[in-house]
């Protein structure tokens, strides 16, 4: 067992050296006047780069040396920061980019913890019922809907909705996460939170809903279709018990991985939607960022999504040897 | 009905010729495939928007757009054309004075020529109206779905001409070069997929490309890590179908390598490819969409559905009261990647053996 | 298109317009059946009577159907058989003449809404506890464990499905083909197997059930401590097969289906298995139905022989009239067939030639004609009734149609 996770880590360092390489590479086929470019434009827009940053980052990316050495070492160098998780110092927010992916990932984790927490509540239900009733009224309307929930884009969507229900109804705040001309604290400062989050929520929910219902609705086709199901029904069993009981625990297994799967990925940010609706998550500092040229910010959330992708697939394998008796991790 | 069961009750051919297990007559596996797609009002639902989208987008332009390269047709409006009849804007200024303790107030109007003729109603002149520049909507709606849909198409099939070539040297080879192939597959499942384009994006802001190309050379990046999926199709059916009988009677044959392939493992992998390919047509809209939204796909003044709604993002007054200027352009996406994701899901079910009805 | 060019020469493909008839047609059975299965009602509409008090189990002229694309697959078209109190019945004949199928139906397993029961009588005997109107069996006078017994009959094909469960389990247990996959791989074996008892027995308790999976576990040769535990995989075929059957007996079932129990496992696996249920067979009190493409097995187990081809009965009788006087060519050729270590005169292994024929638009005339060495020009005709040949033994074929004429 901890040989197996051991041999896992070991595998998942490799693939973030991989990760790593395509990353540095891709920065480094940006022209170095380009990148000044970019940072005298920041320059102009309020925020100060200061000397020391740049020339920090020109350091550790070892940028200005374009020989196969210079190259190399620069690689090399970055590599030895990443290990120290020194992601270098932000452009636009003046502090190390740990730091600020650290300070906006909590609110991207809740929204998002709260999102998966409804799309698994809603569509395992409605998968399970899809397919217990295959090729019946149910079944149609659950397929429309996962059709439509994977083909919306989610800007759109978002836009709609943000239409509706904040500008049309006024029912909800236009964006942002607080209300800025009232000072809440307390419970009134979460239902503020709370007012402020329900569309992104609800837009998030909608849109990764499809997805997770199609899953659950095949797998439990599958588990229908089995031998074992067969014989559960030839016991005698009721066929609630069939389906809530046998059939339950065995389209949980790749459910429940899944879900473990996803974790990391909380932290990651949901870019688009947080564009949309102005939220200060992490993945809206990144879209921000990118406009802006924050070259050590932007290298830094791509090796930090990439830790979190490697980590859910490790945690979901874990996951799967914990749920399912046939796997034995060795 | 009577008549069938008559049928059934009677062979019309009693003919001794005709042995007993080869008297029934069965739907042709071609007619069975044609027959179950069709028998589902989803696809059929999807292959018309689908076709729909492609006729508005490539015939449309020929009727109802200005095709003259330097739109000297007036009558109607080009992809890049500003309509430029001006427009009146009147503006109300209030001004309140306090003059000995009363309050005056001075309403002033002004009006204000303006040489585009920009967020116009709809029309006779402009069927849907025009955006925030004074383009015509409905025009460029045509051409974004150009764009779209061939941005799309050429992207989906790189994707599936690297991951044929790669799964299939993966799975045909086997030993170290399998190994490698798969290594680089899970190193490119982990990068993550919009911010990687974000900075592909600004290397090719960097390197001045023209914004009529852009977006392609985005998407030829967007292949370079996108073909894992259909190698590990390919690898993962080739491996499956070389533990098969037919295939060790093929090389108890002494058939060649090349034939092999060919002759049994092309024609079993294609069904699925082509779920794939129509189900990562959608997705690739999606993605070409999302892009043109973040201004880094299409850029102005070329037009894409994705960038028309890209305003909203900073324009109130438009999310709210000009409708007109991104619905359209956010519904033409949503029945793109709906009609591909229903033809898919229709194929999918048409070409599954295993399916019971 | 060129494609639908090219059929139009070739008489093996169906039309279109047969293919939307045979689609209409097949939804309009389906939904008929399908509401008909699903129907709520009193009980009295699927109590019947035995025609014989002597059988558990009285299948008459029972037709199952699938409902395909390509036309409707009569599995069982008209088939009819006893089982007598206390008996074996082994059911032979080639895979896909039905006799799987008409075990399913009997436990209404038939996956729906293509597989469909469309007429016939399943008649069974059931012991049952007597219930009060709340559903609730009724104590012994006097007792607290003991409850009122009452019998029943039941039709099972026209019981609606949700009625099933009095049936299946308690009634009516079956042992399948695929011990492998036959397990549910989540629960561990003891669960599995208190579960029955939970189900079926009024005021089951953990003890209680525990108690009595692990005495069905000795009786099938485990030793209940290494299994009880354990989990469907870490059990080898022989021993999955064997909690099978242990489950199947779990709530003494006065009938237990073995639908080829033996077909997936090793030979030597499989003679252990046999003996099992040899000795199961005196332990219990109860009847077999066998069902098996093995005329050794058949001829070691059964005390009754069904034999079965394409979807029909052909020839019923007892083991002994079967094997020692077989009547219809089909059975003859099957005998004929069997490889035997006597067989040192150098003559080659007898087969019957042909196919068996797709079960789609069966002719009208005997489906074993074709195949058929003794052919005369009578079998051109109807399809060949049932003759009584003896007080037990019956055949359906022309050539003895005359016998039942003299006698």
């Amino acid at each position: 067992m901890f040989k197996y996770i051991a041999k896992r880590i070991a595998y998942s360092i490799l693939i973030l050296l991989g990760v790593s390489m395509i990353i540095y590479f891709l920065i480094r086929l940006m022209p170095v006047d380009f990148i000044q470019s970019k940072i005298n434009a920041i320059n102009q827009g309020g925020a100060t780069v200061s000397e020391e940053t740049v020339t920090a980052m020109y350091e550790m990316y070892g940028l200005g040396d374009d020989s196969l050495k210079g190259i190399l070492k620069g690689y090399f160098t970055w590599l030895a920061a990443l290990a120290r998780f020194d992601l270098g110092t932000s452009f636009v927010y003046g502090i190390p980019v740990a730091q600020v992916i650290v300070e906006h990932m909590g609110i991207s984790f809740a929204i998002a913890l709260i999102a998966t927490i409804f799309e698994f509540m809603i569509a395992i239900p409605l998968g399970i019922t899809a397919a217990t009733h295959q090729y019946s009224f149910r079944d149609y309307v659950v397929t429309v809907l996962v059709m439509i929930g994977i083909s919306l884009p989610s800007f759109f969507f978002g836009q709609m909705l943000k239409s509706i229900f904040s500008l049309k109804l006024g029912w909800f705040p236009v964006s942002g996460l607080v209300d800025a001309t009232a000072s809440y604290t307390g419970i009134s400062l979460l239902i503020d939170y709370a007012r402020h989050c329900f569309i992104p929520i609800l837009t998030i929910v909608i849109l990764s809903i499809g997805a997770r219902m199609r899953m659950t609705r095949a797998n439990m086709l599958e588990v229908l279709n089995s031998d074992y199901i067969r014989t559960a029904r030839a016991k005698g069993l009721k066929e609630k018990v069939v389906i809530n009981k046998h059939a339950f625990r065995n389209t949980l297994i790749p459910l429940v991985t899944s879900l473990a799967g996803l974790l990391p990925s909380l932290f990651s940010g949901a870019i688009i939607t947080e564009q949309v609706f102005d939220l200060p998550g992490i993945g809206n500092i990144a879209l921000d960022a990118m406009n802006r040229g924050d070259i050590p910010f932007i290298m830094g959330y791509n090796m930090f999504l990439a830790m979190l992708s490697v980590l859910g697939v490790l945690l979901a394998d874990l996951m799967y040897g914990v749920v399912d008796p046939r796997v034995k991790l060795e | 009905m009577d008549e069938l069961k008559n049928k059934q009750a009677e062979p019309e051919v009693v003919d001794t010729e005709v042995p007993l297990d080869k008297n029934v007559r069965l739907m042709s596996p071609t007619r069975m495939v044609v027959r179950r797609f069709f028998r589902s009002k989803l696809s059929i639902l999807g292959l018309v928007m689908v076709i729909s989208l492609f006729l508005f987008s490539f015939v449309g332009p020929l009727f109802f757009a200005d095709t003259t390269a330097d739109y000297s047709d007036d009558t109607k409006w080009g992809e890049i054309e500003l309509d430029e009849s001006g427009k009146t804007e009147y503006a109300i200024s209030e001004t309140t004075y306090t003059v000995g303790g009363a309050e005056y107030t001075v309403r002033q109007t002004t009006e204000k020529y303006l040489k585009d003729n920009f967020l116009a109603t709809a029309s006779s002149e402009h069927i849907m109206g025009t955006d925030n520049e004074g383009y015509d909507i409905f025009v460029r709606l045509m051409y974004g779905g150009r764009i779209s849909l061939t941005v799309s198409f050429i992207a989906v099939f790189l994707i599936t001409i690297l991951g044929v070539i790669l799964g299939g040297i993966a799975g045909f080879f086997g030993g170290w070069i399998d190994n490698l192939i798969m290594r680089i597959c899970d190193v490119l499942m982990c990068l993550p997929g919009v911010p990687i384009l974000l900075i592909i994006s600004t290397i090719l802001d960097a390197s001045d490309i023209d914004a009529k190309y852009r977006i392609y050379l985005l998407m030829i990046y967007l292949t370079f890590i996108s073909w894992t999926g259909t190698a590990r199709l390919v690898r993962g059916q080739i491996l499956s179908l070389r533990e098969q009988e037919y295939m060790v009677a093929a090389e108890a044959m002494g058939y060649s390598t090349s034939r092999k392939i060919f002759k049994h493992l092309i024609p079993n992998v294609m069904p699925q490819l082509i779920v794939q390919m129509s189900l990562s047509l959608g997705s690739m809209i999606l993605y070409e969409a999302t892009l043109s939204y973040l201004n880094l796909g299409v850029k102005a003044p070329y037009a894409a559905w994705g960038s028309m709604i890209n305003i909203i993002s900073t324009n109130q007054d438009i999310l709210q009261n000009h409708l007109n200027v991104w619905v359209p352009a956010g519904v033409c996406i949503v029945i793109a990647v709906l009609g591909f994701n229903f033809v898919g899901d229709g194929l999918r079910d048409a070409l599954d053996p295993k399916a019971r009805r | 298109m060129s494609i639908f060019k090219k059929e139009k020469g070739t008489r093996n493909y169906l039309t279109n317009k047969e293919i939307k008839a045979i689609a209409k047609s097949n939804a309009q059975e389906m939904k008929r059946l399908e509401a008909y299965k699903n129907r709520k009602c009193e009980e009295s509409e699927f109590l019947t009577e035995m025609k014989n008090p002597e059988n558990i189990l009285e299948i008459e002229d029972l037709h199952t159907s699938f409902f395909t694309e390509q036309g409707v697959v009569k599995a069982v078209n008209g088939v009819s058989y006893d089982v007598p109190k206390n008996a074996v019945v082994g059911v032979v004949g080639e895979s896909g003449c039905g006799k799987s199928v008409t075990s399913m139906s009997v436990m209404r397993l038939i996956q729906g809404p293509t597989g469909q029961i469309v007429d016939g009588s399943i008649r069974f005997k059931s012991h049952e506890y007597k219930r009060n109107e709340k559903g609730e069996p009724i104590l012994k006078a006097g007792s607290t464990t003991e409850y009122e017994m009452v019998d029943k009959v039941y039709d099972i094909a026209k019981m609606p499905i949700h009625e099933i469960h009095r049936i299946r389990g308690k009634q009516i247990a079956m042992i399948f083909q695929e011990p492998m996959t036959s397990l549910n791989p989540v629960f561990t074996i003891g669960e599995q197997l208190d579960e029955v008892t939970f189900f079926h027995i009024p005021g089951a308790t953990k003890e209680m059930a525990k108690a009595k999976s692990e005495e069905m576990l000795r009786l099938v040769g485990i030793i209940p401590e290494n299994v009880y535990g354990a989990f469907p995989h870490e059990l080898s075929g022989g021993m999955r097969q064997r909690v099978m059957i242990a489950m199947a007996l779990a709530a003494e079932p006065r009938l237990i289906i073995a639908d080829e129990p033996t077909t997936a496992l090793d030979v030597t696996i499989q003679a252990q298995i046999l003996d099992l249920l040899q000795d199961i067979k005196n332990k219990i009190d109860g009847s077999i139905l066998l069902i098996t493409h093995d005329l050794g097995v058949i001829a070691e187990m059964a005390d009754y022989v069904v034999v079965m081809y394409a979807g029909k009965v052909i020839e019923k009788g007892t083991v002994y009239e079967i094997f020692q006087d077989p009547k219809h060519p089909y059975t003859i050729g099957l005998q004929k067939s069997k490889p035997t270590m006597n067989l040192d005169d150098g003559t080659e292994l007898y087969n019957i030639p042909g196919n068996v024929p797709n079960p789609i638009n069966m002719p009208g005339y005997c489906y074993f004609k074709e195949r058929c060495a003794m052919c005369t020009r009578k079998c051109s005709g109807d399809y060949p009734g049932m003759v009584q040949v003896s007080p037990t033994h019956f055949v359906a074929c022309h050539l003895y149609d005359e016998e039942k004429n003299n006698g």
